[in-house]
């Protein structure tokens, strides 16, 4: 942790997620959670499956609104915030990389990278820029213009890394990115993440993946079991 | 954006083919005002013309404007009727054979036109027994 | 400015997604399009044409009614209209049909009264002897007659005829002479088996215009049977007989035009899984809820417009270039004689500008409503796969 005198980027306060309140199959996801994700560290979410996992990534990177509870991102409180605003935000501090990689299959790499810019007062110069340096960094280059659905694995998986890095964001969040990948693959995309955190980048992690987990760039762990922390490490 | 602007070009295109084509609407609609409209007034002056000649089948669509008020149902054999009826009845095949035509009337003879001496000269021609004739053959009751 | 250009460039990548089907879309549409606008551009310029050409109809015809039906007249009562002031002159017209069974065709017969035998719009001439006849255009194509040739016709009598044709009508007046054999008055008369004395009808020529329905109510106060008809009830008529027609026709398209909304309805309001899951991902990379309806409108301009204008373009060349040939078969219904259409191009701009209305809203409208769920929703319900 870096000093204690700056505030952390993403504070959440209390949190909870319950799915279908009130009905008869309510669900309680998260049950009051609190944390911070401070500047430039790499941060594992850990715990078995249907603990909540997704549910409070989501939250963190302003997806979905917490039931109750409060999620401030810099000084801003996000509960307060209108949709538009909550877009922007999201678009402008956090890139995802979902678990099931959300391609639009039949639309091309390139296309796909350039999503999140098409909303954007960008230039088309400034965009194709970006998008040029996302696919370069992810070296896909030579399949920019194939069809997402039509790539390999390994390939889509770096399509998916690069739409989240073409807004430059502060903070990455990566849903079990390594879930579908064999060995050779996980151990390419945590170099890559590894590099992106020495530039700077914050880093959330949600897995049970122990490779993940043991990686050296990891700073810190939060274990979570039915919706709550039940360990935090902090190596 | 590449898209968007051959889309917006290939849209004008169009609105502008579109735009010439109203124009020469225009133009043509103008020029046929100026050039054919009066000579077609004339004629329908000359001629007293005062319907369109485009469907002949029957007297209210030949002449719509001088039909009679009440009969929807005329002047077979031009016109099997667009009504219900039209669909089951059919027009009398005496009306529409040729042979039964000829063979009720003055058996096939030509006359010529109009030549008033001639004319006089078959008086049966326009006689009540003519009339009788083509009566009967039609299936009338009354001959005088 | 640059964002809305940067949402319709992505509308158009996601469109060339399913190039097929789309062009499909499309082209259903714009047949459609076509074909309402075709019957539309039709009706009105013909109707138009009528209004403009009877300005030189007789301001009032004259007809005796008995039983319910026209029959004809005493000539000597347009002598008594001829002494009302006002009137300019009164002539009787001999008119009527002749069915001829070789060609199933029915001709009207019309008898030219007094006047100039050369006039525009007539090759040769107007018959001036009992043995001539000037013949429209159809009639002339019937029959295989030109100027110098004959026609024969079988006469009231059931008596064949032959007349020598000395004019056939120009083209430019097919949808008033279409099928006319034009003779003189008396032979029209004999042929027609007019009784002595007797005319068809009355045209009634009245100096002014404000005139008109004075002289037609004196008409039937002073001959109780007869039916005077004012030109603007002929006007009239004619505003009202397209309706039945082009209503018809549409009738007969309305039947493509469902299959058409079906086809719109299913694609617009049966969002898919598939779309469902984009419009999720697009709102889980940043897209607010006001740019993903803002994507589906331009998907819905894209389409509607393309097939608009390709739809009004198509009408109006087969309209007002080709003469309406696929509308024709519809058209002629029973007749035989049908004039070849070459109507003059008019275009009504409000009917334009309805016809576009009617397009776009509705499909923009049946694309943008059904996402309109998917839109609103929060992003986080696409993140479980
Ligand atoms: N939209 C939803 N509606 C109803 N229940 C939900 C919804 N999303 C999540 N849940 C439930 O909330 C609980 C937490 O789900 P979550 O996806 O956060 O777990 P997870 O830790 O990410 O699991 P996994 O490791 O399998 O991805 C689960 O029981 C899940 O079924
Ligand atoms: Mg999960």
């Amino acid at each position: 942790m870096t000093a204690a005198a700056e505030s952390p980027l993403v504070r959440v306060e209390d949190v909870t997620k319950i799915y279908h309140l009130g009905a008869p199959d309510e669900v309680r996801a998260v049950r009051g959670i609190s944390m911070t994700v401070s500047r430039g560290e790499v941060l594992v979410i850990e715990g078995p499956s249907g603990s909540g996992k997704t549910s409070l990534l989501t939250i963190i990177g302003c997806m979905s609104r917490p039931t109750s509870g409060q999620v401030l991102v810099g000084d801003r409180r996000v509960s307060r915030l209108s949709e538009t605003a909550l877009t922007s935000i999201r678009r402008e501090t956090f890139g995802f990389i979902f678990q099931h990689l959300h391609l639009i299959p039949d639309l091309t790499v390139k296309d796909n990278v350039m999503l999140p810019l098409f909303p954007t007062r960008m230039t088309v110069p400034e965009m194709e820029d970006r998008v040029d340096r996302a696919i370069r960094s992810m070296r896909i280059d030579h399949r920019r213009s194939a069809r997402a659905g039509r790539i390999s694995g390994g390939e889509q998986q770096r399509t998916a890394i690069a739409r989240a890095l073409v807004n430059e964001p502060t903070i990455v969040i990566a849903d079990e990115p390594t879930a579908h990948l064999d060995s050779e693959l996980s151990a390419e995309l945590l170099d890559i993440l590894a590099e992106l955190n020495r530039a700077g980048t914050t880093i959330i992690f949600a897995t049970h993946d122990p490779r993940v987990i043991e990686h050296p760039i990891v700073s810190r762990r939060l274990v979570v079991r039915d919706g709550i922390i039940v360990e935090k490490t902090s190596p | 954006m590449s898209r968007a602007r051959t889309f917006i070009v290939l849209g004008t295109l169009g609105l502008v083919v579109l735009g010439s084509l109203v124009g020469w609407t225009r133009y043509e609609s103008r020029r046929w005002k100026r050039d054919d409209l009066p000579q077609l007034r004339a004629l329908s002056s000359r001629l007293h013309l005062s319907d369109l000649a485009l469907w002949t089948e029957a007297r209210y669509t030949r002449h719509p404007s001088q039909a009679d008020l009440f009969s929807a149902f005329q002047d077979s054999p031009g016109a099997p009727e667009h009504f219900p009826a039209g669909s089951i009845v059919s027009p009398s095949p005496v009306l529409t054979d040729p042979l039964s035509i000829v063979a009720s009337g003055s058996g096939g003879r030509l006359r010529d036109a109009g030549s008033d001496g001639r004319r006089r000269a078959m008086p049966e021609e326009r006689s009540p027994d003519v009339v009788a004739a083509r009566g009967s053959s039609s299936g009338w009751a009354f001959t005088p | 400015m640059r964002r809305h250009l940067k949402i319709l460039d992505f509308a158009l990548a996601s469109l060339q997604r399913r190039p097929f089907k789309n062009w499909a879309i499309i082209a259903v549409y714009a047949f459609t399009v076509a074909v309402v606008a075709s019957v539309l551009f039709l009706t009105q310029s013909i109707r138009r044409e009528a209004a403009q050409l009877f300005v030189g109809a007789p301001e009032l015809t004259v007809q005796r009614m008995v039983g319910g039906r026209h029959v004809p007249i005493d000539i000597g009562v347009g002598e008594t209209i001829a002494a009302f002031p006002s009137v300019v002159g009164v002539e009787p017209r001999f008119w009527g049909y002749t069915y001829d069974a070789v060609t199933e065709s029915t001709i009207t017969i019309m008898g030219a009264g007094p006047g100039m035998a050369t006039i525009d719009l007539v090759e040769g001439r107007l018959p001036t002897r009992p043995t001539e006849s000037a013949i429209g255009a159809g009639v002339a194509a019937m029959w295989g007659a030109e100027v110098g040739g004959e026609v024969i016709l079988v006469d009231a009598a059931t008596t064949g005829v032959l007349y020598e044709v000395v004019g056939t009508f120009e083209s430019p007046s097919d949808i008033l002479t279409n099928d006319l054999v034009v003779m003189t008055a008396e032979e029209a008369a004999l042929f027609l088996g007019l009784p002595e004395g007797k005319a068809t009808d009355l045209a009634v020529r009245v100096a002014n215009d404000n005139e008109i329905d004075t002289i037609a109510a004196k008409v039937k106060r002073a001959f109780p049977d007869s039916r005077p008809i004012t030109r603007s009830e002929v006007l009239r008529t004619y505003d009202a007989v397209f309706h039945w027609r082009s209503g018809m026709m549409l009738a007969v398209f309305s039947g493509g035009l469902i299959a058409f909304v079906i086809l719109a309805w299913d694609k617009a309001t049966g969002l898919s899984a598939e779309e469902r899951r984009e419009i999720g991902i697009l709102k889980a990379v940043g897209w607010d809820t006001g740019d993903v309806l803002e994507l589906k409108m331009w998907e819905g301009v894209v389409i509607s417009s393309t097939s608009l204008i390709l739809g009004l373009i198509t009408a109006m060349v087969h309209v007002f270039v080709l003469g309406a040939p696929l509308l024709t078969p519809m058209l002629r219904g029973w007749s035989v004689l049908f004039p070849e259409l070459h109507p003059t191009p008019h275009v009504d701009p409000y009917l334009l500008f309805a016809i576009g209305f009617l397009t776009v809203v509705p499909y923009v409208a049946a694309t943008v409503a059904p996402s309109w769920k998917a839109a609103v929703t929060d992003p986080d319900e696409v993140v479980r796969g």
